[in-house]
């Protein structure tokens, strides 16, 4: 069962699928063209959307594609329903992002099956969406752990976005980075508390256990397909160009690009906030410390250079503040976490 | 007129399935030996010849199916 929406501006059409669809005990939404579904969809996401393909004002197909077209939206099943049959509307529907189509008259036994298969696969996603809100709220909750730093995740997830946008990144990267500033520590749920909140200079031993929340954190996002492209950043963004990084010592372009970038921004981040252990350092210091990081062989220059372009001039525009006061308290946006600790303290 | 023509094609497909489905609804509705059966099952195999026949007279239109923008919105220039 499941909650439907069905779009045909016939008015008949439309009521035969509900009469249909009733019997099975779904729950019934109805609109009557493009706009209103794109209208209905918004307010009450649906779990299936069967839709009319030729209606006035705005066809199925380009519902279908401002659906899909919307992260938001585009988990939703859309079934395209036509009362044309040819290969050429299909490929124009599969071009929209349509799951899949039925032909007018609709035959029940047909309709039946694939909104049951449909509805499994929903069902499915929203398994899967969940499975990463959980990952995402252990994040967060590695962060409240610590309170002395304000929303470092936030910063972390908008400066390597802005960074991936400014380098021209295609768009799956820019959610990559986004999901990354995100996770990149989410391990730190592994570290003993006595390790991760020491005031002092952490022992050989204790900073070899620090180090064990890229792989642990890898693991965590592991299961999960839709974080795959996040696990290189989990494990790699304390990797260094010359090797000397963590936890593979990987070398040069070894270093996946994304990592490479979330790492920047995280010692930038951890340098210029506030820890039990030191003061904050000012953003002309930080950046010098990214610039002698260059010098030493640890950081790509022009990656760096991207990066304190995007600063300076999200500082212009006060996008990004730290000020008392200015920093957005959303209810969930949580105080952050002991960061790229391991990493300030060497 | 071959605007006229899809556009009606569509229609009349639209209302016939809608004939030809609550006809069933209802047919599944009753049991043998009810006397409405007879009358359902004449309407559904009338909507079934009625959908066969606009295929038909649809297939002998293919200059019509080809018109994208026609498709897209077959009211644009019709009823």
């Amino acid at each position: 069962m499941g909650q439907i929406l069905v779009v045909d501006d016939h008015r008949g059409s439309s009521r035969l699928l509900q009469s249909l669809l009733r019997p099975e005990g779904h729950g019934l939404q109805a609109a009557a063209d493009g706009a209103e579904a794109l209208r209905v969809i918004r307010a009450a996401p649906p779990d299936l959307v069967l839709m009319d393909v030729m209606m006035p004002r705005m066809t199925g197909l380009e519902a279908c594609a401002a659906i899909k077209a919307d992260p938001r939206t585009r988990l939703i099943p859309v079934v395209l329903i036509t009362a044309l049959e040819s290969s050429e509307d299909r490929v124009r529907g599969i071009d929209a992002g349509a799951d899949d189509f039925l032909s007018k008259p609709v035959n029940r036994h047909e309709l039946l099956a694939r909104v049951r298969s449909l509805l499994r696969l929903k069902r499915y996603t929203d398994e899967l969406e969940n499975a990463e809100s959980v990952i995402l709220s252990l994040a967060l909750t590695v962060e409240a752990r610590d309170g002395t730093t304000d929303d470092h995740c936030r910063r972390l997830a908008y400066y390597a976005t802005a960074v991936g946008r400014r380098l021209g990144l295609p768009d799956d990267d820019i959610a990559a980075l986004q999901r990354g500033g995100y996770l990149h520590d989410v391990g730190k749920i592994g570290i003993p508390d006595r390790i991760l909140l020491k005031p002092g200079r952490l022992t050989r031993r204790e900073f070899n256990v620090m180090k064990q929340h890229t792989i642990i954190g890898e693991r965590l996002c592991g299961n999960l397909r839709s974080l795959e492209p996040v696990r290189p950043i989990v494990r790699h963004h304390h990797e260094r160009l010359d090797g000397s990084g963590y936890p593979d010592g990987l070398r040069g372009d070894a270093i996946p690009l994304l990592a490479q970038i979330v790492g920047i921004v995280d010692v930038f981040d951890a340098l210029t906030t506030r820890r039990p252990y030191k003061r904050a350092q000012s953003r002309e210091q930080a950046a010098a410390e990214l610039l002698d990081g260059v010098r030493r062989g640890l950081f790509r220059p022009d990656l760096v250079r991207t990066f304190l372009e995007t600063a300076e001039s999200t500082r212009n525009r006060g996008a990004v503040s730290r000020k008392p006061g200015r920093v957005t308290k959303r209810p969930g946006a949580v105080r952050v976490s002991a960061a790229s600790r391991g990493e300030a303290r060497r | 007129m071959i605007r006229r023509a899809t556009a009606v094609d569509h229609d009349l497909r639209n209302h016939l399935a809608v004939i030809l489905g609550l006809s069933e609804i209802l047919l599944a509705g009753t049991t043998a030996g009810d006397p409405r059966r007879d009358d359902l099952e004449e309407i559904r195999d009338a909507a079934t010849a009625a959908l066969d026949l606009v295929a038909q007279l649809a297939s002998e239109l293919p200059a019509v199916r080809s018109l994208p923008e026609e498709r897209r919105n077959p009211r644009a220039g019709g009823s």
